[in-house]
């Protein structure tokens, strides 16, 4: 979703709480004001339809009143029937009544004088003053309709709307029979009301613009409306049915029938409104038609001025709000630069002061977490610096315990009859764990520890364990003995009730004889001459150091041969863990281990590889030590000058080995072939000729194995690297020498070459069995 | 390490004893002169008392038939002992000598 700003989030509240409310306003205001204008237009409508009926009776009843009058004054016989006096008389009465179009006065054949036939003057108005006229020059006028049919009427009445004789004008006439004093009918008057007059004089009560003021007879032809044309010619219902659309049956019987109502219909696609009722006198019908637009008209253009005043006013709410909301959000803008500077470490940073209350709360948030911040850091710093003193103290500790047990490796360079090598890994910068050795008397005391505890306890239990192990090993030197001593002496002052699990041994490296003490440690592993590895537990199990004093420890003796290799570890290596909490354990100990013989520096690191893979970077619960020894006992040596000479020596050597170890006679050509081949090379081409150098031999046997090793200060020179001697060649391609190196490899098992301390080494390997 | 030497009209015959090592192949050099003279002739080496031999030993036994074969002669060992057979083997000069037992 798309993310947008408090401010626009605001403003669109605002404008359109604002428009909601402004249209529910409008459209309420819109429907009651066309309810109201639909009242009044019903109120007008009828009204003036009342009018317009008013205007037509009144100018109907002007012209009966004036019929009457005529009637009355026209006693012809008493002034004497003279055609002019009686065409002048037509025309003052003209005069005198101005609602009247015309009179015509027909009289009985013999009822005027000299005029057997009768006599019909008609005078109507012209637009030169007025028009005289005899019917009877035109027709006939006794048969004619407004004459015969009025004559013996009791009283006047209403001919139909008719074109006057000129065309131009259509006329209605009031018919009055004349009687004379006798009371005779005489004649009948008939006087001409203009209906387009009249049409034009009741369009001034027309209430609209586009409204239209008409009248129609019972037939429904128009006898008035302000389009003459249709006066006579159209009806209403022609008129709406000429415009695609049928007249509603209930209007067009209620204005035949002369009933005052209302209905709508549609012309040109637009709404129209009609109202009538019914002029009595004439039996006529006044109809008002009002284009809904002229209704309606007034309150649309309000309702287009109230939606512009809306439009203006939202611009004008959106444009103050958003003004409004910007000063009013100012703070909260200077409060997020603030809170930046503060993010960004400033805790100093300038937090501006507001009005508002909850703002102000805000406000105080801010500066109350620029202290507390400072306060935090401030605190932070002096845990961080007290913290970095107690590791630089933790990191000397490390190297102080570190240093408190051997750690140069081989420890005895001089010495062929031993390998050695240990390893400690505390799980913290120190820990709990030991190990030591030392010679004595060409026996190899040594002893792996741990400490009951970890961290600084454990360490410093350590130390106390190791120098006491150390002075009291310089008096006694069995295992049992210095056991003894050293638990006497740690149980003495051991209020907080630790203890240490250790393994005492000590090996004459002349006869091989071991003696081990175990005090509750771990079961070594041992591997006896060049066999694969296995725990004993054999020995008699010792109470740990320091549990209880004047406990007498118990050793064991026996005798190892050459190359038997004895590794002691903590329960660090047993009990590390992986992420699945199981531990390494004793069986993947001894499967770490290589299967063939290796020296303890390769036994140890094999051990810790598996150790790690295993754990697979779970983190170091405790430490771990491992301590691996080798026996090798006694060797042989022999040192020669670089003469061939000196070569005579070789043999002798060879089969005072081959004696003292048992070997055949088989194995003893082979050694003996060997070692004459080696020292020859060296004697031939080591040295310079005429410079005099020595030739180191040593013969050692470790299991199943002699090492015989050739040692000299000559030229560097790598025999295993040499090429090849092509054994296939005849006599004649065959060079003179270069078959020594070949025999050597083709004698021994193994050749390995070094050179370490401008020495050259030689390694040569032979399996005896 | 010593050898008798046997020259007769048409073949040399030489017997070796004790050890041919580097130490004692500088005498055996000298020692072995009259068998390069003759070498026109076929040459029988009995070994049968040949206790040692090394690459030094075997140098000579090469240089011996390179001299002999210079003048179409063959040398012939007798008797090695098992060892030394197997030297020979190692070596290739089984190819390069006859061997009678």
């Amino acid at each position: 979703m798309k993310k947008q700003s408090f401010r626009a989030a605001l403003n669109l509240w605002v404008v359109g709480i604002t428009i909601a409310i402004i249209a529910i306003t409008i459209a309420a205001c819109t429907y009651f004001a066309a309810r109201e204008a639909q009242k009044n237009v019903h109120l007008i409508a009828n009204a003036q339809i009342d009018n317009a009926i008013g205007l037509l009776d009144s100018e109907m009843a002007k012209a009966e009143v004036s019929a009457l009058n005529f009637a009355v004054q026209s006693h012809f016989q008493e002034v004497g029937f003279r055609p002019d006096s009686v065409y002048a008389f037509l025309e003052r009465f003209l005069e005198r009544n101005p609602h009247l179009f015309g009179v015509a006065v027909g009289y009985e054949p013999d009822y005027v004088p000299h005029r057997p036939l009768g006599f019909a003057p008609y005078v109507l108005r012209s637009d030169s003053g007025f028009v005289r006229n005899d019917l009877l020059e035109i027709s006939p006028y006794h048969s004619r309709p407004w004459y015969s049919e009025t004559l013996h009427q009791p009283c006047g009445h209403w001919s139909g709307a008719f074109v006057e004789s000129s065309g131009r004008w259509v006329i209605t006439s009031y018919c009055l029979p004349i009687a004379d004093g006798q009371g005779r009918r005489v004649g009948v008057v008939a006087l001409d009301v203009c209906m387009d007059m009249l049409g034009d004089t009741l369009q001034s009560l027309n209430p609209y613009p586009n409204s239209i003021l008409s009248v129609v007879d019972r037939d429904g032809r128009f006898v008035a409306h302000p389009t003459h044309s249709y006066i006579l010619n159209e009806t209403i219902a022609s008129l709406i049915e000429k415009n695609g659309t049928t007249a509603d049956s209930r209007i067009m019987k209620q204005i035949a029938q002369g009933i005052r109502g209302t209905g709508q219909y549609r012309m040109d696609g637009s709404v129209r409104q009609l109202y009538y009722a019914r002029a009595k006198h004439v039996d006529w019908t006044v109809i008002l038609d009002v284009p809904r637009n002229d209704i309606s008209g007034g309150f649309h253009s309000m309702l287009l001025i109230m939606i512009a005043i809306m439009v203006v006013g939202v611009l004008l709410v959106l444009a103050v709000c958003s003004i409004a909301i910007s000063r009013l959000t100012r703070p909260i803008a200077l409060f997020t630069s603030s809170a930046r500077q503060i993010a960004s470490g400033n805790f100093h940073a300038y937090v501006p002061e507001v009005e508002y209350t909850d703002l102000h709360q805000l406000q105080e948030a801010l500066v109350m977490m620029e202290r507390s911040l400072d306060q935090y850091v401030a605190d932070l710093k002096s845990t961080t610096e007290s913290k970095a003193q107690i590791q630089g103290e933790l990191n000397i500790a490390h190297r102080i315990q570190m240093a408190l047990v051997p750690k140069i490796f081989p420890p005895f360079p001089n010495r062929n009859d031993m390998d050695l090598y240990a390893s400690l890994i505390p799980a913290k910068a120190v820990g709990g764990d030991l190990y030591d050795y030392y010679i004595h008397d060409d026996n190899l005391i040594f002893c792996i520890g741990d400490v009951s505890g970890k961290g600084i306890p454990g360490a410093l239990m350590m130390a106390i364990t190791r120098s006491l192990f150390r002075n009291i090993a310089m008096r006694e030197h069995s295992p049992a003995a210095i056991a003894t001593s050293l638990n006497n002496a740690i149980s003495e002052h051991n209020d907080e009730n630790m203890f240490v699990t250790m393994f005492i041994g000590s090996c004459n490296l002349k006869t091989g004889e071991l003696t081990c003490c175990n005090c509750g440690h771990n079961l070594p592993a041992v591997a006896f001459n060049g066999c694969d590895f296995h725990f004993i537990d054999s020995l008699p199990t010792n109470l740990p150091i320091g549990v209880v004093a004047g406990f007498e420890y118990a050793e064991v003796t026996s005798h190892i041969a050459p190359g038997t290799q004895m590794l002691l570890y903590t329960d660090g290596i047993t009990e590390a863990e992986n992420a699945r909490k199981e531990l390494f354990g004793n069986s993947r100990l001894l499967q770490a281990l290589p299967a063939h013989e290796a020296s303890p520096r390769s036994n140890i690191q094999a051990v810790l590889d598996r150790v790690s893979e295993f754990v697979q970077g779970e983190e170091q619960s405790d430490d771990i030590t491992l301590l691996c020894i080798q026996f090798r006992g006694e060797s042989l040596s022999l040192t020669l000058r670089n003469s061939v000479d000196e070569m005579q020596q070789l043999q002798p050597f060879v089969y005072r080995m081959a004696e003292a170890w048992g070997i055949d006679d088989s194995k003893r050509f082979q050694l003996y072939l060997a070692l004459d081949e080696a020292v020859s090379n060296v004697v031939k081409y080591a040295y310079p000729a005429g410079c005099e150098g020595a030739i180191k031999l040593t013969a050692q046997r470790l299991g199943r194995d002699i090492i015989l090793t050739l040692t000299d200060g000559g030229q560097p020179f790598d025999p295993t690297a040499s090429t090849p001697a092509d054994t296939t060649l005849g006599v004649a391609e065959r060079p003179i020498g270069g078959l020594g190196i070949h025999l050597i490899k083709q004698m021994m098992d193994q050749v390995s070459y070094h050179y370490t301390d401008n020495m050259n080494i030689l390694t040569m390997k032979i399996n005896i069995l | 390490m010593t050898i008798d030497i046997n020259i007769l009209d048409h073949s040399v015959l030489a017997s070796l004893q004790g050890r041919l090592d580097t130490a004692a192949s500088t005498q055996f050099a000298t020692d072995m002169q009259p068998l390069l003279d003759h070498a026109d002739k076929p040459i029988v080496l009995d070994c049968s008392a040949l206790e040692f031999i090394s690459s030094s030993g075997l140098r000579l036994f090469l240089t011996l038939r390179k001299a002999s074969l210079a003048h179409g002669g063959k040398v012939t060992v007798r008797n090695l002992n098992p060892e030394i057979k197997q030297v020979f083997t190692i070596t290739g000069f089984t190819t390069l000598f006859e061997f009678e037992d």
